[in-house]
């Protein structure tokens, strides 16, 4: 769905983005992730044809964004963090200007307009003059005129700086939906708490390079064979549940304390069951089993030299 | 190119600075302004008349018959002032309103950060242009639709014809579109229109397009049609301005043609130039290619040629007119040269600031001219 082969861009002598290879398909959430400096704002504008690389393509929906930009464009919608509105217009009627200047046909206009507003939660304010809703409502309504024309691919470029909490949930919620409808996501940020849970893969940019990029359980099993597993019970002692843990050879770093503790385990997840089942069968009674997961946030900072140009 | 009554941009411009509040004001405000404007035109034709009334008690002259003729063609008079004070307030209107807001458009899209969102839509450079070209001024265009049925009824009402009318007409709307094209050019250089130097440009174009009249005395008069003030005394009053008419290739021809083909000649190659890079970033921005360069050089020489006419009672010699076409071909290859570069390319204001001297900006306009001329 969004393909970057190549792609480079120069600043005089700064190198902002530096042979840029990479490959998202249908229905991904992909983050891309890095510090302030590592090219992630330039490649998202190159992505969506506001910048023109230097080298390199990209396609998105198999347009080429700088051959066809008009074409590609329908299959487009962008946020960037810092952003204004028409402070004079009503709510739809912003959308309805996008609406045109997207060049959707005229009876869908309408519809669709209904369809954004109720999405993004703004019906009350339908009618109002932008100038008179907050900071909040004005990101939602960005987001709103950036889905209005029903993108294959939304471009995100930090969309969620300036959101309360509420307004962050909220946006996560949109970004699964619009996903499940088979809409495909680039979305950028520096605070990886914003990406995690809903972000199916990631990007790890640093000095205008992807130092690491796939699906997140893919990347987290690279570079963390080792997975850690917590369990709890009740009835036995710490010590029995030990012997009968010690006894498989995939199992280290035994820590258990009263009726709980955690384990590092190397191994599949159909072995991993068997770890439950031996328990069972001895007649632990197991209250929680589980994976601790990787955080993106524990990923970056694995990965990450940290570095800025 | 969408309609431009359906263009989005334009739709956006209407509903903001035209909801029914402020267009029923609007329109009060323009016809309470008519009935001064009435009043005034009314008050000094009869203060006319009052003084001659004065003259002809006190030295005989103008005679009774003649104050007799002046009393019957009095409304005649206040109308026809009435008529001309109408057509050159529209034109000052029209003119200074499109380029003060067209002047403002792209940069101040890009200062609001909302230019971004404009050029990752489907709207194609000459969709913006239009827009914005109609949009900005749309409040000084409803004016003007306010004032013409008043305009044109007095303008017929004092015996101006209605070719006449819908010549001046023509001219007002051609000079502001041509205006307004210049100042949507001149922001789009800009990247923010708090920059003092984009005002410096706006007013800059404004001079001279009011002061281009005074070539009408020069060896280019045709020049003068850059102003609408040239062709519009002739269109306006009924018995025409004893202006002379400019010449292409030797030959007279009416000042609103001349006007008309000098905005469309430029405004061609402005709208060239704005089609190329409106959708463009900032820095990535080349007003014309190479090729384009070279075609607008040939064309400005061409029009020297075409609009050169010398006084009859002093032709200039064979070195003064070679040492002109010189300097002239030197300022349109700079001009054209730096049209080819690219803002970052460009000599910065900022280095000639900060070294200050006549030599630092004598070299640094050295090498303009030179990568100018290498470009074309």
């Amino acid at each position: 769905m969004i393909q970057l082969s190549k792609l480079r861009k120069e600043f005089g002598d700064l190198i902002a983005v530096n042979d840029l290879d990479l490959m998202i398909p249908q229905g991904e959430i992909y983050g891309l992730i890095g510090p302030n400096g590592a090219g992630k704002t330039t490649s998202i504008r190159m992505t969506c044809g506001l910048l023109a690389p230097t080298q390199g393509c990209v396609r998105v929906n198999d347009v080429d964004v700088l051959g066809e930009p008009e074409r590609a464009q329908q299959y487009i919608g962008y946020l960037s963090d810092f952003f204004s509105v028409y402070e004079d217009l009503k709510v739809w009627e912003y959308l309805d200007y996008f609406a045109r200047a997207y060049k959707m046909s005229q009876p869908e206009i309408a519809q669709r307009i209904e369809e954004v507003i109720a999405q993004v939660g703004l019906e009350v304010k339908r009618d109002t003059l932008i100038h008179g809703l907050s900071r909040g409502m004005k990101q939602r309504l960005g987001i709103a005129r950036a889905i209005i024309h029903q993108p294959k691919v939304l471009l995100l470029d930090e969309p969620a700086s300036g959101l309360d909490p509420k307004a962050r949930l909220e946006l996560r919620e949109l970004l699964r939906s619009m996903r499940d409808q088979g809409a495909t996501i680039l979305i950028s940020s520096h605070i990886l708490t914003e990406l995690e849970g809903f972000c199916t893969s990631i990007g790890i940019m640093e000095k205008g390079r992807l130092v690491r990029t796939g699906r997140i359980e893919e990347v987290t099993a690279e570079e963390t064979p080792t997975r850690i597993v917590r369990l709890r019970w009740v009835g036995d002692s710490a010590e029995s549940v030990r012997r009968i843990l010690a006894e498989r050879l995939e199992l280290s770093n035994i820590s258990l304390d009263g009726n709980g503790g955690s384990f590092h385990f190397v191994g599949s997840d159909d072995l991993l069951a068997q770890v439950l089942a031996t328990l069972v069968s001895a007649n632990v009674r197991v209250t929680s089993f589980g994976e601790i997961k990787q955080t993106v946030e524990d990923l970056y900072m694995k990965l990450s030299q940290h570095e800025v140009m | 190119m969408l309609l431009f009554w359906s263009n989005p941009e334009f739709v956006r411009h209407r509903r903001a600075e035209l909801r029914r509040g402020r267009a029923f004001t609007v329109a009060a405000v323009v016809l309470v302004l008519c009935v001064l404007i009435g009043l005034a035109a009314w008050a000094s034709a009869a203060n006319e008349l009052e003084m001659a009334q004065i003259r002809s008690a006190r030295f005989g002259r103008p005679t009774q018959a003649q104050l007799f003729e002046m009393q019957q063609r009095l409304p005649s008079e206040a109308l026809q002032l009435f008529y001309r004070s109408l057509m050159y307030t529209q034109a000052g209107i029209l003119a200074f309103w499109s380029l003060f807001s067209c002047a403002q458009a792209v940069s101040g899209e890009r200062e609001r950060k909302t230019w971004d969102f404009q050029r990752t839509t489907r709207l194609r450079p000459a969709d913006l242009m239009l827009g914005k070209l109609l949009g900005e001024p749309v409040l000084a265009y409803f004016i003007v639709l306010c004032c013409l049925p008043i305009a044109a009824i007095s303008g017929l009402a004092a015996k101006i014809g209605l070719l006449h009318v819908l010549s001046a007409y023509l001219l007002i709307v051609s000079s502001a579109l041509f205006i307004g094209l210049a100042g949507l050019w001149l922001s789009s250089l800009f990247e923010s229109r708090s920059r003092g130097v984009g005002l410096i440009g706006t007013a800059g174009l404004f001079a001279f397009l009011a002061l281009s009249f005074n070539f009408r005395v020069s060896e280019l008069p045709g020049l003068a049609g850059f102003s609408p003030l040239a062709g519009l005394p002739q269109l306006v009053e009924p018995s025409g301005s004893a202006t002379a008419l400019p010449t292409l290739f030797g030959a007279q021809i009416p000042w609103l043609l001349m006007s008309l083909l000098l905005y469309m000649a430029f405004g061609a190659w402005i709208a060239l130039m704005l089609g190329r890079n409106l959708k463009k970033d900032y820095e990535e921005m080349r007003p014309l290619s190479r090729w384009q360069a070279v075609g607008c050089a040939a064309f400005l020489n061409f029009l020297l040629y075409a609009l050169f006419h010398p006084h009859p009672w002093s032709p200039p010699d064979s070195h003064s007119f070679t040492t002109f076409i010189v300097i002239m071909n030197g300022l349109i290859i700079l001009a054209v040269g730096v049209a080819t570069l690219a803002p970052h390319e460009r000599p910065s204001v900022a280095v000639v600031g900060a070294f200050g001297g006549g030599c630092v900006r004598f070299t640094n306009m050295g090498t303009v001219c030179l990568e100018a001329g290498a470009r074309v």
